[in-house]
């Protein structure tokens, strides 16, 4: 792509780290509900929730991107995404702005050591000092049992 | 100037205005424009306006040759026409004019040279260029007008299929002739049209047949009418072979067997007789009697008509009904049940109640009376009769009579009653085998009947009502009931039952649904695929139903099922394990109940289980299986909740039973679709979402641990 391509991402937290994905898989971002549990459903879903009479399930990214988990708090979001049809939550710390990054500026993914599975890792972004890690949601669907989109 | 010449005048003006609004791919206004050249046709013939017979003649082949889709140049096609009725109105309006030669010779010039089409007035109908081999359909194109035809022309063999059976009762109906011939009749159209040439051909000679009979040329026998319902049979098959992946391939189908019956029907001569010495088979295939190629070109008009004919009976038939993606109608029933739920959320709101407003209160009860109502009709929307479903057995007793050389009449009543939409679909094997059980194994021959002083006719009954939130289905017949000392005889020997002593009648009548019964004593075409009566039991328990039998030897046999209403709403128990709650459909519960301490026992120290008056049942700790911490440790603190499934019964075991609510069933989700142990998920009262235990997976891992 063309260095003078913009890209428009979501930015979110979880512990002191910030990541980032395309606004155009994200179709809306809510408060944290109550979930409903699923027995014997992998750890890193957390539940199921109502989106307006649908039933989706909900990723805690925490769990997936191998965080410690806790409880949502006020500022916890739920980001709804589609991807190939398919609509999944995504539990995050919170959710802090919309970036505008042009090409240039996303890097490959450097090798990560320690926490982070860098299978989900589709790039860093810098923004002046900070950096953004942007998130693979084809492989996070994978990962969440999810069927990934050809 | 006479009256017929003014009607051709008005006529041809209004011809010169449809042409300034049609569209070349518009087959309708094609169709009518068709029909005015005709007509035109026709008047100027009756007066001898002899110019106006030619050009109109002309024009009409070149329409037709447009609805073929034929025309070498469309834009070119269409300006001939305009011209064409531009030549027409200059002849009327100035008869006696002379008319300006080149006009008219060059339109004719143009005509040959584009389209072929000469000046001489012949009556030759569609252009002979349809050569035999040419099965060359667009697909991708005429995708619309061709899966249009497959939906059409299946609707139409299912009511030939009805309309047969009551021609088969009163054979010289002439209205159920009428019915039967309309349908072939549009299927041959509408593929010639869209140039299926064998299936085209085949209800051709079909339609041959029946207009022999229409005009008493040709008496309907049995035979004619086993005949018609394999003409169905394959008709249905070449059709559907044609949505099938792939290129459809009308050479897998013999159509000239069946042709040569068709002739043999028309010449009188019983399908039964040896072709062979009769006549050499090549010999019947070749003559062209019932299907000569002249007749089998179908024209455009005969197209157009048939097309004509297929939308009449579309606004006739259907009414006032409406085709929806069942996406769009899901979604709208999903809306209406958050719209309930947050109705009641503001309803049940604390601030709601320190309002002292007579208005306020007023306006909410409206509201809610207003939801109820929309929640009521949108549930509705999902629900169809049965009709359907219950005359397709009409056509099964049928087949299964003639096979097995029995007589049975079905006998059909509450066909009006409704059900879920995703219900029809899966009654509908099940009652096939129903049926198959009733005929083959439930009437007697007609010989014996005789001899047991009944009517030689078995009867049969299918009945469908509603009794609660249950659909009722009943299949009874008048045959010879259950004969419970073969039944027995056959459990012993299949090692079903041990020691029969203490079995009373019912549960030896339920010996039949047990998995490998099967008492037919000999295979036949009819009951021998295999299957039992055990595929009937599990299919209504897969859709929340069950199964009753009701015999009486001798006098015959009655099955009584039970569905419920919809599979999207559930009858369910909600329950607490640890702190969370699950919902458990209320079929599969036989009771609940809190153990006495000493009716717990353990088996081998590993195996609990409750002792409920005679028998002992597993104990299924629900909370082990989903991982929660369990609010009472042991059985008897907690409650046992008994259920029945497969024919088992176990005590799961649960910390307390919160209430009894029907629920709407929603999908968990692809992603999670493989969680066992839950069948789906609903939308509580307080817009949380509930899970829905699947007992068939919860006493498979039972089982299994």
């Amino acid at each position: 792509m063309a260095d003078g391509h913009i890209r428009e991402l979501v930015a979110f937290k979880i512990d002191a780290e910030e990541f980032a994905v395309d606004i155009a898989s994200v179709q809306e971002i809510n408060r944290a509900v109550e979930l409903t549990r699923i027995p014997n459903a992998p750890s890193h879903v957390q539940g199921v929730m109502n989106l307006r009479g649908k039933i989706i399930p909900v990723v805690d990214l925490r769990r997936l991107l191998g965080f410690q988990a806790r409880a949502a708090d006020k500022q916890s979001r739920i980001m709804v995404i589609e991807i190939g049809g398919l609509v999944a939550g995504f539990l995050v710390d919170s959710v802090s702005e919309v970036v505008r990054l042009p090409e240039s500026a996303v890097e490959a993914p450097p090798t990560f050591a320690g926490a982070l599975d860098a299978d989900y890792v589709g790039g860093v972004g810098k923004v002046d000092d900070r950096l953004l890690i942007l998130l693979n949601l084809q492989k996070m669907f994978l990962a969440a049992g999810g069927i990934a989109p050809d | 100037m006479d009256d017929n010449a003014t009607k051709l005048a008005e006529a041809v003006d209004q011809l010169a205005l449809q042409m300034v609004m049609i569209e070349p791919d518009d087959l309708m206004a094609l169709g009518s424009l068709l029909r005015d050249f005709e007509s035109i046709e026709k008047i100027s013939l009756e007066s001898d306006f002899g110019p106006i017979v030619a050009v109109s003649g002309a024009l009409k082949k070149l329409v037709e040759k447009a609805i073929l889709n034929e025309l070498k140049d469309v834009q070119k096609g269409f300006d001939l026409l305009g011209r064409g009725i531009e030549l027409l109105q200059k002849y009327l309006s100035e008869p006696n004019e002379s008319q300006s030669p080149a006009d008219r010779d060059s339109f004719w010039k143009e005509m040959e040279s584009l389209e072929g089409i000469g000046k001489p007035a012949g009556f030759e109908a569609a252009p002979a260029t349809e050569s035999s081999s040419r099965e060359t359909f667009n697909l991708t194109e005429d995708g619309q007008v061709y899966t249009d035809f497959i939906s059409e022309a299946m609707e139409h063999l299912e009511a030939i299929e009805l309309s047969i059976i009551s021609l088969e009762q009163s054979p010289h109906d002439k209205e159920h002739i009428n019915t039967v011939f309309r349908a072939f009749h549009t299927i041959k159209g509408v593929s010639g049209f869209l140039n299926l040439q064998k299936i085209n051909k085949f209800s051709h000679a079909v339609e041959t047949l029946l207009d022999e009979a229409r005009n008493d040329r040709l008496a309907i026998t049995n035979e004619t009418i086993d005949f018609i319902l394999e003409a169905v049979d394959l008709l249905k098959n070449m059709i559907s072979d044609l949505k099938g992946p792939g290129r459809p391939d009308p050479s897998r189908f013999d159509i000239e067997s069946h042709l040569a019956k068709i002739k043999r029907l028309l010449e009188g001569i019983s399908l039964d007789e040896p072709i062979a010495g009769k006549q050499p088979l090549e010999g019947i295939v070749s003559t062209k009697v019932a299907v000569s190629g002249e007749d089998l070109s179908t024209t455009p008009k005969q197209a157009v008509d048939a097309l004509r004919e297929q939308r009449r009976g579309d606004s006739t038939g259907s009414g006032a009904t409406v085709k929806v993606d069942t996406q769009k109608l899901d979604n709208l029933i999903d809306m209406v049940g958050e719209l309930v739920i947050a109705q009641s959320l503001v309803q049940q709101n604390p601030v709601f109640s320190t309002i002292n407003d007579q208005k306020l209160s007023r306006d909410i009860s409206q509201l809610k009376r207003i939801t109820t109502e929309l929640q009521k009709t949108s549930m509705s929307l999902r629900m169809i009769p049965v009709r359907q479903t219950f005359q397709k057995m009409v056509r099964v007793v049928r087949d299964l009579c003639s096979k097995s050389g029995k007589k049975a009449e079905l006998v059909l009543s509450g066909e009006e009653t409704e059900i879920d939409r995703g219900m029809v679909d899966a009654l509908y094997d099940p009652l096939v085998h129903m049926m198959r059980n009733a005929v083959d194994h439930g009437i007697e021959a007609p010989a014996k009947r005789i001899e047991r002083g009944k009517a030689e006719t078995g009867r049969v009954d299918l009945r469908a009502y509603q009794k609660g939130g249950h659909i009722v289905i009943e299949i009874e017949d008048d045959g010879q009931g259950l004969d419970r000392a073969r039944i027995l005889h056959k459990a012993r020997e299949k090692g079903l039952v041990s020691n029969d002593n203490g079995l009373g009648e019912h549960q030896i009548d339920n010996l039949i649904f047990e998995p490998g019964f099967s008492t037919a004593e000999k295979v036949t075409d009819v009951s021998g695929r295999g299957v039992g009566m055990d595929v009937v039991k599990q299919a209504f328990e897969k859709l929340k139903g069950k199964v009753e039998i009701f015999s009486t030897e001798g006098a015959g046999c009655r099955f009584v099922m039970l569905v419920p209403l919809t599979l999207a709403i559930v009858d369910g128990i909600q329950v607490r394990v640890g702190e969370e709650q699950y919902i458990i459909p209320a079929v599969f519960i036989k009771e609940t109940l809190r153990p006495a301490q000493e009716d717990i026992v353990k088996i081998h120290n590993k195996e609990e289980v409750v002792r409920v008056r005679n028998s002992l049942l597993p104990i299924v700790r629900l909370h082990n299986l989903f991982r929660v911490v369990p609010q009472k440790k042991n059985p008897w603190e907690a409650l046992i909740v008994v259920a029945e499934c497969n024919g088992q019964q176990k005590g799961l075991m649960i910390d307390d039973l919160i209430g009894k609510q029907e629920v709407v069933i929603k999908n968990l989700g692809e992603t999670l679709e493989s969680v066992k142990g839950l069948s789906g998920a609903t939308i509580l009262g307080d817009g949380r979402v509930g899970l829905i235990l699947d007992v068939h997976g919860v006493f498979e891992i039972a089982t299994a641990a």
